[in-house]
């Protein structure tokens, strides 16, 4: 097993050249909790099923359970965590963001508190996060860090909070916090975000291919996330073969979130794979949800399915749904992916990529922005991705 | 190993799954619809997704993790005293009464997943200003701070759209339905 250098940057290699031997994989385990399949029928007689409930969690009934069982403890932290994260656990399984509304609702108490205890002040910032309030999030993270100076889950999440807010520096920063808290392997991945989000995929990939090389590391959920990253820097360095690997390696530790199976399809659809995209997606936990379905609709429209029309649509109007329910911001990267790769109309596609852009700098919306530009005939559109690039660099300097 | 152990010792293992491209979403949501006739107000229909209902009331009668259509139809007077304590409809003179007749609640869908319908009668005091109609609404931001209702008013034919959230749970249809397109509002 190597133990590569934490190569932050270009300019800053060797951060901490720390032993992989601290992550070991006698953690605890990875919990899904039970699915929440709807099987409705307006006709059903009385021992019709019409709602599998969510069983995961302490009790039958799951976090509605465990939400009736907080109320009478509202204030009760460690309480209120856990069933946040489960709420957050079961957003990232089946992409239905009710349960991150929920999950915010559990810790209201603690809305304004400027202490609140660690596992409330991280499920805190991951929601503000997942909410696409990015700078907000790094910021309240960072004061958790000022308080929790060995929190290494904070510095991850800080990382990429920042990142996304394109505030490259505190990112790295973040970063190199988790390796000098003796987290080397975790850290290269961070790093390795930051390297795909500057547009340099080929570096990020030569680091972490090493990594992936020899056995994995640390509990299921932590390898997943790691073995996303390098597949994303592998897919977006051109090595398709060993992009692939990695997304089997991934998608086949139990518990795979919606965004890793959206990853893994969006490689297929690049690849002009759009079966194997298709087969993929109906088979993932929660087809139906947003992310999956757009990808479901763009293959079904490269392979003139039966069903392109009928996905278009369905796409068609959950965005109108949020635009009337004023959630659409949420929505813009896939707007631009719809308009771009579904309803053929670049100048749409380039007016929400910009939009998206704006909100978050991750590099599929790099690539996003950098399609919908050259679709629409307007290359100099992303002209601002090369100039928030280059300022980032020279701050680095 | 310490170190390590301490990264898990919270058990916010779903923070692993952050670092992950973030896609776009829905809120939770519920759907409400208020039908005028002339100045009166008719019917009052709400719909909202049976995955939040649950999380409002303990609809599993026998806790097997399954709910079946028996089982709603056993907690329609709990879903009706929950729902009538969270809406309300009045004007100037006072709150309107809501009453569910029967077969008030039936299954229906809401964004392509099993919902509940509920139609309630509004009865309403009788006002020299019709216009100051309002209606209030604290389902579920208690439980989701992030959820919206979707109110539409359909008033001789006519519609329009207000958004309830958090922080505005409540309108006065006024602003709308006071206007020379609809003389017959009496507006103050």
């Amino acid at each position: 097993m190597p133990s590569p250098d934490c190569s932050l940057t270009r300019k800053r290699r060797g951060v901490g050249a720390l032993l992989v031997t601290a992550i070991a994989a006698s953690l605890a385990v990875w919990q899904s909790p039970g699915s929440a399949s709807p099987a409705h029928g307006m006709d059903a007689d009385a021992d019709t099923v019409v709602l599998q409930l969510d069983t995961g969690g302490a009790r039958s009934g799951g976090l509605a359970t465990m939400w009736r069982d907080l109320q009478r403890q509202p204030d009760n932290a460690g309480a209120a965590a856990s069933y946040a994260n489960q709420a957050l656990q079961r957003y990232a399984r089946d992409g239905d963001a009710r349960y991150i509304g929920f999950a915010q609702g559990a810790l209201e108490p603690w809305r304004d508190n400027p202490q609140p205890p660690l596992a409330i002040w991280l499920l805190r910032g991951r929601i503000l996060q997942t909410q696409h309030q990015f700078a907000a999030a790094g910021t309240d993270l960072d004061r958790l860090l000022a308080t929790h100076r060995d929190a290494v889950e904070g510095m991850l999440l800080s990382a990429d909070a920042w990142r996304r807010a394109g505030d490259i520096g505190r990112a790295r920063a973040r970063c190199a916090g988790v390796a000098l808290a003796g987290y080397p392997i975790p850290a290269l991945h961070c790093a390795g975000d930051i390297l795909m989000s500057l547009g340099e995929p080929e570096q990020a990939f030569a680091t972490l291919s090493q990594v992936h090389e020899g056995p994995a590391h640390g509990p299921p959920p932590l390898q997943q996330w790691m073995l996303t990253v390098a597949a994303e820097a592998a897919a977006a360095a051109g090595k398709v073969h060993e992009a692939l690997e990695l997304y089997q390696r991934a998608l086949a530790i139990p518990g795979a979130t919606i965004a890793l199976h959206a990853s893994h399809a969006d490689l297929l659809l690049a690849q002009g794979r759009p079966k194997e995209a298709l087969v993929a997606l109906t088979s993932a936990p929660a087809p139906d949800t947003d992310a999956l379905l757009l990808r479901r609709a763009i293959a079904a429209k490269r392979l003139d399915h039966a069903d392109r029309h009928a996905l278009r649509d369905r796409l068609s109007g959950r965005f109108a749904e949020a635009e009337r329910l004023g959630t659409a911001a949420l929505h813009w990267r896939e707007q631009a992916m719809f308009a771009l790769r579904v309803a053929d109309d670049p100048d749409t596609a380039l007016a929400y990529a910009k939009q998206n852009w704006a909100v978050q700098k991750g590099p599929e919306d790099a690539s996003l922005l950098l399609e919908a530009a050259r679709a629409a005939g307007r290359p100099e559109a992303a002209e601002i991705i090369y100039g928030w690039r280059e300022q980032q660099r020279q701050q680095d300097i | 190993m310490a170190k390590l152990s301490f990264l898990f010792t919270i058990g916010l293992l779903v923070l692993w799954a952050g670092p992950l491209p973030v896609h776009g979403h829905n809120q939770s949501s519920s759907r409400l619809q208020l039908d005028i006739v002339e100045t009166e107000p008719r019917t009052l229909t709400l719909r909202m997704s049976l995955l939040d209902l649950v999380h409002l009331i303990d609809l599993d009668g026998n806790a097997d993790g399954k709910l079946t259509r028996g089982e709603v139809t056993a907690a329609e007077p709990e879903i009706l005293k929950l729902l009538l304590n969270g809406i309300v409809l009045g004007n100037s003179r006072g709150h309107c009464a809501l009453q569910a007749r029967e077969d008030a609640v039936s299954l229906t869908t809401l964004e392509e997943a099993p919902a509940l319908r509920v139609v309630l009668h509004p009865s309403c005091p009788e006002a020299a200003d019709t216009s100051s109609l309002h209606l209030g609404y604290e389902l579920l931001f208690q439980e989701d701070p992030t959820h919206r209702a979707l109110l539409t008013v359909s008033i001789n034919e006519r519609k329009a759209k207000f958004l309830l959230t958090s922080d505005q749970r409540a309108v006065t249809l006024m602003a709308t339905l006071c206007t020379p397109a609809l003389p017959e509002i009496r507006c103050s």
